[in-house]
């Protein structure tokens, strides 16, 4: 039965080399035959990967320890969940996930552009069968997960030992269950808008349609790679117990390096839309991105970044590296060959209009990834170029990244409110006074209220700035179409956003980022203290009493608890008890430990306790932190996805009129 | 070029320098030097009391722990193989350690020398020694050898 996937393995990379050279024949020739044919090939190729994968996550549910990677990933006792999950804990199955998760994006977009074949597409989907022939190619010389144990190992054939090595308990948790496959649906999906702005480069059809196209394409991928980031965090808040959630650890700053040129990107398409300018500079941004991506592989896997997370590390590395670098090279060379195509059709005019908001919010973004990309790369480069190695931590990027979302969140207010070309001195006034006012009120509030971090102050009232000018656009809108058509105000609000998702959806998600940024201020105002307790003792931290009332403990099958007991009581009333857990993993030959962080949130922040064990005389050491605003993280986060669901929800409206402009009546693409 | 682009341009250049700039400085403020142990015995002289990140392998049984005042003492050597050319270091910490610090745990600290050789560790990373990707079958097989081996 293994040998069965394997054997499907390698008929899906004859498939994916099929479709790259009959797609690149296609491109050349416009064959429509050849390019139906390459249809089919990517069709066979989701088909026979997937069952790859049925078939790798039946051997996790049947218990199959003669092959070898279920044998180290899973066991027995793992409830049936976490044996499904286990296929993506470690690298064969990750990879095969990836590999998985590009094969359907592939078909999807093979599928939704069918009614619009043409060269173009024909090339787009050479490029994307290319990127699977690598991940497959990968998969099968280094890291096959279908290997039997007696195929690794020197032990008879077809043994298996009685039970699996099991998930690292630290893995096994349900956010630890979707964040890997949202993560790589976020890193995967920037292949479609990749190969569609690279077949458009190559056939040389570079109007409209592919720049409308691609940036659809770039919507979904980048609000799967922050959502994967944030459920990264989450994991990181309440299993790794370090008390934060993000560490600028070089595995995090590997997904939000992408993350951050896909931001730029989805701003700047919209100058290209509007006024036909920086076509060069969007195409760079999108292969910039997917580079960035396979160059975040690189980084997480082949361990040339020491990071406190220590994924597996293979030979796969400087095949990554490779990647990269071919991506590079391939689009470099056919920007240059296009340059002549890609003239701006207008010209800048001033500094406050929408354009010049825009600019600074591209060179911003980049800003961000050149440092970002610095401070991760650093003590590689330094060794390279000093012999010695320098390191730089959580300090150089708060310093850096600081400043640079503070006049980000300053331009998330401005921009959208400022005019196309130029904006005028009376229509300044018009727009900034009242949330002007807002954010001088806040400032001067927060210093009343005694907050002297001068950060926090700009960045609550920065917050309050963007807020009222989203709300005013809402309220200004609604007024303007109800006093036209005679609508109530709250119906005009709701058809107001209706007939303009793109623009009020995307307002939704700059609230969530407000949010998000309220969240992150919090952490100018963390506390953190270790104590030693014995039974009945009891000591405060921010207003709270922490009384420690005692501990459980418990043998199971697989682990030893301790479960500690707090009482937690605010100006002598009892709010609710915590209770801080040790884990230990008995039978694990490394005998393994995990915390159980207990939390108690609420609005204002969270009360945050790690048992961390105890001496032999009963004393219990407990490490207790106060997050204040965590919460509101995770809130703009859902309100962030709110926002995205109201901006890619189809509009009928906006099909039918392309449509017509099309020429093509019988269309029926969705609208992603 | 119209004055216009000029201003463009000029507006371009300065606020990638303004970013550049940043990014140099706060390099320069918050960049430390990090060494293994064998290279800070190379270079020991030069960087006595400056603030420098040691990584290390924590040597098997020399932890040393005062539960009441929470200071610990430990040896780390060499974190790649068991290289018998350097001598242990010791190192002093004050504070609750993750459960991942143990015997053989590669420890990441941040801290200074004092003239006497020993680290005065502010801060300390323990990477767990196994991974968060399970080991090789060796240690399968060690796990479950009272098991009875079956065949599928």
């Amino acid at each position: 039965m293994p040998a069965l996937g394997t054997f499907l393995l390698y008929l899906a990379l004859f498939a994916s080399v099929y479709a790259v050279i009959a797609g690149t024949i296609a491109g050349r020739t416009r064959r429509l035959d050849l390019i139906l044919s390459s249809e089919r090939a990517i069709t066979a190729q989701f088909v026979l990967v997937a069952i790859c994968f049925v078939l790798l996550e039946y051997f996790f549910l049947t218990d199959r320890f003669d092959v070898y990677f279920v044998a180290k990933s899973s066991s027995r006792h793992l409830p049936t969940l976490y044996k499904v999950t286990a296929l993506w804990s470690a690298m064969e199955g990750s990879l095969l996930l990836w590999s998985l998760v590009l094969a359907s994006f592939t078909l999807f977009a093979v599928h939704i552009v069918k009614r619009r074949r043409g060269p173009g597409a024909a090339y787009a989907t050479a490029i994307m069968a290319a990127n699977q022939v690598f991940f497959l190619g990968i998969i099968l010389l280094y890291e096959n997960p279908f290997h039997l144990i007696s195929d690794v190992e020197s032990v008879p054939v077809g043994f298996a030992p009685s039970d699996g090595q099991g998930m690292n308990p630290l893995l096994v948790h349900p956010v630890m269950a979707i964040h890997p496959p949202i993560l790589y649906c976020g890193y995967v999906g920037f292949v479609v808008p990749f190969a569609f702005a690279m077949g458009a480069l190559i056939s040389r059809n570079l109007d409209e349609e592919w720049i409308r196209t691609t940036r659809r394409w770039t919507l979904v991928p980048w609000f799967l790679l922050g959502v994967g980031q944030l459920l990264g965090g989450k994991w990181a808040y309440v299993v790794l117990g370090w008390g934060g959630y993000w560490g600028w650890d070089p595995v995090e700053n590997a997904a939000l390096l992408p993350w951050l040129t896909a931001t730029a990107f989805i701003h700047s398409v919209m100058i290209q839309e509007k006024k036909g300018m920086l076509k060069i500079w969007n195409i760079v941004l999108i292969l910039t991105t997917y580079a960035l991506c396979i160059f975040g592989t690189f980084i997480t896997r082949s361990g040339v970044v020491s990071s406190v997370h220590t994924f597996a590390q293979s030979p796969i590395g400087p095949l990554f590296f490779g990647f990269v670098i071919a991506i590079l090279v391939f689009s470099a060379f056919f920007l240059l060959q296009r340059l002549d195509l890609l003239k701006s059709e207008a010209h800048y005019d001033s500094p406050v209009s929408r354009e010049g908001g825009f600019l600074l919010n591209n060179l911003l973004f980049l800003g961000a990834t050149f440092a970002v990309l610095w401070g991760t790369m650093f003590p590689v480069l330094s060794e390279a170029v000093t012999g010695s190695k320098i390191t730089v931590g959580p300090p150089f990027f708060n310093t850096v990244m600081i400043p640079i979302g503070l006049v980000l969140m300053f331009l998330t207010g401005v921009g959208p409110l400022l005019a196309w070309r130029k904006t005028s001195p009376a229509g300044l006034k018009r727009h900034f006074t009242w949330p002007s006012v807002g954010a001088l009120i806040t400032a001067v509030a927060c210093v009343g209220f005694g907050i002297r971090d001068v950060y926090a102050v700009i960045s609550f009232a920065l917050c309050t700035f963007v807020v009222v000018t989203i709300c005013s656009e809402f309220h200004r809108g609604a007024v303007a179409r109800g006093s036209s058509s005679n609508e109530p105000y709250l119906t005009a609000l709701w058809r107001l956003c209706g007939r303009n998702k793109r623009r009020y959806g995307g307002y939704i998600v700059h609230f969530g980022f407000v949010l998000l940024f309220i969240g992150f201020t919090g952490n100018a105002f963390n506390e953190m203290t270790e104590v030693s307790l014995k039974k009945g003792d009891s000591f405060e931290i921010r207003g709270y009493r922490l009384d420690y009332e005692g501990y459980d403990f418990n043998r199971g099958p697989m682990r030893e608890i301790i479960q500690t007991q707090l009482g937690v009581y605010v100006g002598g009333s009892r709010l609710g008890t915590l209770f801080p857990e040790q884990n230990i993993y008995y039978k694990r030959a490394d005998q393994q430990r995990t915390t159980e962080v207990a939390v108690r949130s609420d609005l204002r922040e969270d009360l945050y306790v790690l048992y961390e064990g105890q001496s032999q005389d009963g004393t219990a050491f407990f490490t207790v932190y106060v997050n204040p605003l965590v919460m509101w993280v995770w809130i703009g986060a859902w309100v962030m996805t709110g926002g995205m669901i109201v901006v890619i929800w189809p509009d009928k409206r906006e099909q039918i009129r392309r449509r017509r402009l099309a020429g093509a009546p019988q269309t029926r693409e969705a609208v992603a | 070029m119209t004055v216009k682009q000029t201003k463009l341009a000029v507006g371009i250049v300065f606020i990638t320098l303004c970013i550049v700039s940043l990014v140099v400085s706060s390099v320069r403020e918050t960049s430390m030097h990090y060494f293994t142990v064998a290279e800070l015995e190379a270079r020991e002289m030069d960087f006595v009391g400056k603030k420098i990140k040691l990584a290390g392998k924590v040597v098997p049984d020399s932890i040393i722990r005062d539960d009441a005042t929470l200071n610990l003492s430990f040896r780390v050597w060499e974190p790649v193989g068991e290289d018998a050319h350097t001598s242990p270091r010791i190192v002093r910490y004050q504070g609750i350690v993750p459960d991942t610090f143990r015997d053989e745990s590669e420890v990441i600290l941040e801290g200074r020398t004092l003239d006497n050789g020993t680290f005065v560790a502010e801060h300390l990373l323990a990477k767990c020694p196994s991974k968060y990707e399970s080991k090789s079958y060796e240690e399968m097989k060690a796990l479950h050898q009272d098991d009875p081996v079956t065949k599928s």
